[in-house]
């Protein structure tokens, strides 16, 4: 019988912990009365323009060096253009061929055993507003939450040389687990997964093993909590497994996790590859970061908790 | 005089007010009796704001009256291009999709002229959110060239420019995307200046090309266009790309004195589709500079010519995704006819924006668009920088660059209506100073066929200043600016 081996990619959003959002003054707050923390800018008003926050840049920067990530000298944003209600502007700020951050990994100890998990890249965007669907077939939009600072953190597959992915659902979590605890101690977000501060949407594959050609993937949704990370991975596992034992095919699409079912159902069908017509933001200037913009946040950085079990166990002797 | 107070400039019924000759409040009456008398046949302006402007002109009135200083442009009565955000004021783009659109914020360059005692006498037309060289795109009414009421004004700053010079302001503010102030200003027998790119705030001017567009003011005379920059100029921690330049006194630079300027002339600014008498007119204001004791030199921007399709495709690329933001979920007309939420913006979009407008979007979606990006896109940037270094080499042997504002005095009102894009020509010459961010103003320099002719110098990034001087030489030496139209 052939064997199935899974192919994980992790594509993890945080919010940061900035006063202010992104390309705004408007204050950075859970809940609250919908559409009291927006301005001409976040709100997509005629006129309205970005400036960028530096704090939020910083932080992210400080993120970007403790998942040992080599920082671009020179970065910019680009307007990634899609049309949704919850978009103020319809297009959303974000970063293109240029991201803040590439080239880093997350460690995580899988059974025991150091793995290094490889970074593709680390970068900056704007959150979007929320609909909010109410009685009669209406919907309605909150904007506090629009142009909120998101980092956005995606892992290599496959990784290079030296470098591991994920390869099970376990893992996966173990992952989430590690980088939330990056940014905890960084200070950078709070990574709530239930108030949605850290989302996580991983893209699963199945190929038969030794095989080089990917799977078709499929993107899950919906994932509030490591449990259902840890369930939503393993559900989409077998359940592609299933499907490709019957001898028939993976849907390319993004599948919602259902947390009371304990089931992935298929949201939209990604046959056709979206276009997003990106090109660079010309309201925002480019970012330069030179050696001591990176000293100096590298500084900033504190032994990071794998570093320090490491120097505990050596110093003492522990194994 | 006092009783033709609209017929002055802005510095000297200044003059006047300061020294309490008049009152803020007489002067403010008097436009808006002109606006009265004149505006049924120019069609300037989309909104008067008549009761605001006498209780701002009374302010004024009253600050001077308690012996406050007030600054220069205290009381002046000016317009402002209807595409600028005013709090409480219709601000419509002259697009149905704004007619009901009144912003709750000040753009900034609104609020700076409301700080510095100016009194806001209306919104001005133009072509739908700037998109055209006529104002035959507005989605309001075309305004007509007050020197020929069958004439345009020029666009997209044409009710601005209409309105400078039928005297129903004093001075008003444009938006200069390719041209869209120099332009209507030359047309109009007008001062128009595009400041160099980041000189001044663009938060709140709904925007057309981001990195093209520059405010800039529509004034009688080089004086008034000083003093209107000292109120408008400087860093916005509201508009990132605004330059972090110490505050600067403009009228300083209003000095008759171009001993030893060194002219450039391009042969490119004068091809073959240069009106003869335009192009003896603009000569003509070379020798005049040249008898004051400037000099002229050749000088080559090979890469102009290409100027025209690079400006189409960055800004049909920029609006594309800047008017994206037009679709009936926040503000502006909604479409009756929205079932959900895809539909909804599809329907307002369709109802609420004219052809130009549309043609512009299609063009810059496609653009962007698979391998069109590489092809089209990138190249129009990589042209852009070649302008950029013809300008920069130039500079090396000039000190400023002189060359007819428009190729032609204004067009009669439908002469292009089958042809829009025959009508791009316009921006021949106005276009390369919004490609490169540098300084670039026209001033009148004579008639053809009692239509005014504008003489457009341009010059070197952030001096500005030499610009003003030399504008300022000219027009002191010559009495073009003087002459009025004759409207009743
Ligand atoms: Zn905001």
């Amino acid at each position: 019988m052939v064997e199935y081996e899974p192919v994980i990619g992790m594509e993890v959003h945080v919010e940061l912990l900035t006063k202010s959002k992104m390309f705004c003054g408007c204050e950075v707050a859970f809940g609250g009365a919908p559409n009291t923390r927006c301005c001409p800018g976040c709100l997509g008003l005629p006129g309205g323009l970005p400036v960028v926050n530096e704090k939020a840049v910083e932080l992210m920067t400080k993120a970007a060096l403790a998942l040992h990530c080599e920082i671009a000298p020179r970065t910019i944003f680009h307007r990634k253009n899609y049309f949704y209600p919850d978009l103020a502007k319809n297009y959303q700020v974000s970063q293109f061929d240029k991201p803040l951050g590439e080239n880093g990994y997350v460690e995580i100890l899988a059974g025991g055993k150091p793995k290094k998990i490889a970074v593709r890249r680390v970068h900056m965007e704007e959150d979007t507003g929320k609909l909010l669907h109410v009685e009669g077939n209406r919907s309605l939009v909150d904007f506090n939450r629009s142009g909120m600072a998101l980092m956005e953190i995606v892992t290599m597959n496959p990784p290079p040389p030296g470098f591991d992915q994920i390869e099970s659902a376990e893992e996966a979590r173990e992952y989430l687990q590690r980088l939330r605890q990056i940014l905890l101690y960084l200070e950078v977000s709070d990574c709530r997964m239930e108030e949605g501060s850290m989302r996580c949407e991983p893209n699963i594959s199945i190929k038969p093993k030794g095989q080089t050609k990917l799977g078709t993937k499929t993107e899950i949704k919906n994932l509030n909590s490591f449990r259902a990370v840890y369930m939503g991975v393993d559900f989409e596992l077998k359940r592609q497994e299933k499907v490709l034992r019957e001898g028939g095919k993976v849907v390319q699409e993004t599948r919602r996790w259902d947390d009371d079912r304990g089931v992935t159902a298929s949201m939209r069908s990604k046959e056709h590859a979206e276009e997003y017509r990106y090109y660079p933001d010309p309201d925002l200037s480019p970012m330069l970061f030179d050696e001591e913009y990176v000293g100096r946040i590298q500084a900033q950085i504190p032994e990071l908790p794998l570093d320090r079990l490491r120097r505990f166990m050596a110093d003492y002797g522990i194994s | 005089m006092a009783d033709k107070l609209y017929e002055l400039t802005a510095h000297e019924l200044s003059d006047m007010i300061q020294s309490r000759q008049v009152s803020a409040r007489d002067v403010t009456q008097s436009f808006l009796d002109r606006i009265d008398a004149v505006d049924k046949s120019v069609k300037a302006y989309i909104t008067t704001t008549p009761e605001a402007a006498l209780a701002q002109a009374q302010a004024v009135d009253d600050a001077i009256g308690r012996g406050e200083a007030v600054g220069a442009l205290a009381g002046i009565p000016g317009g402002i291009k209807d595409n600028v955000c005013t709090y409480g004021v219709l601000t419509t783009c002259a697009s149905k999709m704004l007619t009901n659109f009144t912003p709750v914020y000040d753009a900034t360059v609104a609020a700076r002229l409301n700080n510095a005692g100016a009194v806001m006498t209306g919104k001005t037309n133009l072509d739908e959110f700037a998109t055209g060289s006529s104002t035959e795109n507005s989605a309001c009414f075309t305004t007509h060239n007050p020197w020929n009421l069958k004439m345009v004004p020029g666009g997209s700053s044409g009710g601005s420019a209409a309105a400078v010079a039928a005297d129903e302001c004093a001075f008003a503010l444009g938006t200069d995307t390719a041209g869209s102030v120099r332009q209507p200003a030359s047309f109009c027998g007008v001062v128009g200046f595009k400041p160099t790119y980041g000189l001044v705030s663009r938060y709140g001017v709904t925007s057309l090309a981001s990195s093209l567009d520059q405010v800039g003011p529509i004034t009688k005379d080089v004086s008034d266009c000083a003093m209107v920059l000292n109120a408008i100029v400087g860093k916005d921690r509201l508009d990132g790309v605004t330059l972090d330049i110490e505050a600067k006194d403009f009228t300083k630079a209003l000095a008759k004195d171009v001993a030893g300027l060194r002219i450039g002339v391009a042969a490119e600014c004068f091809g073959p589709e240069i009106d003869a008498d335009v192009e003896k007119a603009v000569r003509g204001a070379i020798d005049v500079l040249i008898g004051l004791g400037a000099s002229s030199k050749e000088i080559a921007l090979p890469h102009l010519r290409y100027g025209i399709q690079a400006y189409s495709i960055i800004a049909a690329v920029e609006s594309s995704s800047t008017l994206a933001r037009f679709d009936g979920v926040r503000f502006g007309v909604r479409s009756k006819h929205a079932g959900d939420a895809t539909l909804m913006s599809e329907k307002t979009r369709e109802e609420g924006f004219g052809l130009a407008v549309k043609q512009r979007l299609i063009l810059g979606t496609h653009l962007l668009t698979g391998s069109c990006y590489d092809e089209y896109f990138i190249k129009a940037q990589k042209i852009r920088t070649l302008i950029i270094r013809d300008f920069e080499k130039a500079f090396e042997e000039c000190d400023i660059i002189i060359s007819p504002t428009c190729p032609t005095v204004a067009f009669e009102i439908g002469e292009y209506s089958d042809n829009p894009l025959a009508m791009r020509n316009a921006d021949a010459c106005t276009v390369h100073a919004n490609l490169v961010g540098i300084p670039s103003i026209s001033v009148p320099c004579g008639f053809k066929d009692g239509l005014p002719i504008g003489l457009q110098i341009t010059g070197k990034h952030l001096d500005d200043e030499t610009l003003l001087r030399v504008a300022y030489t000219y027009e002191q030496t010559t009495d073009w600016h003087k002459r009025k139209p004759q409207l009743i």
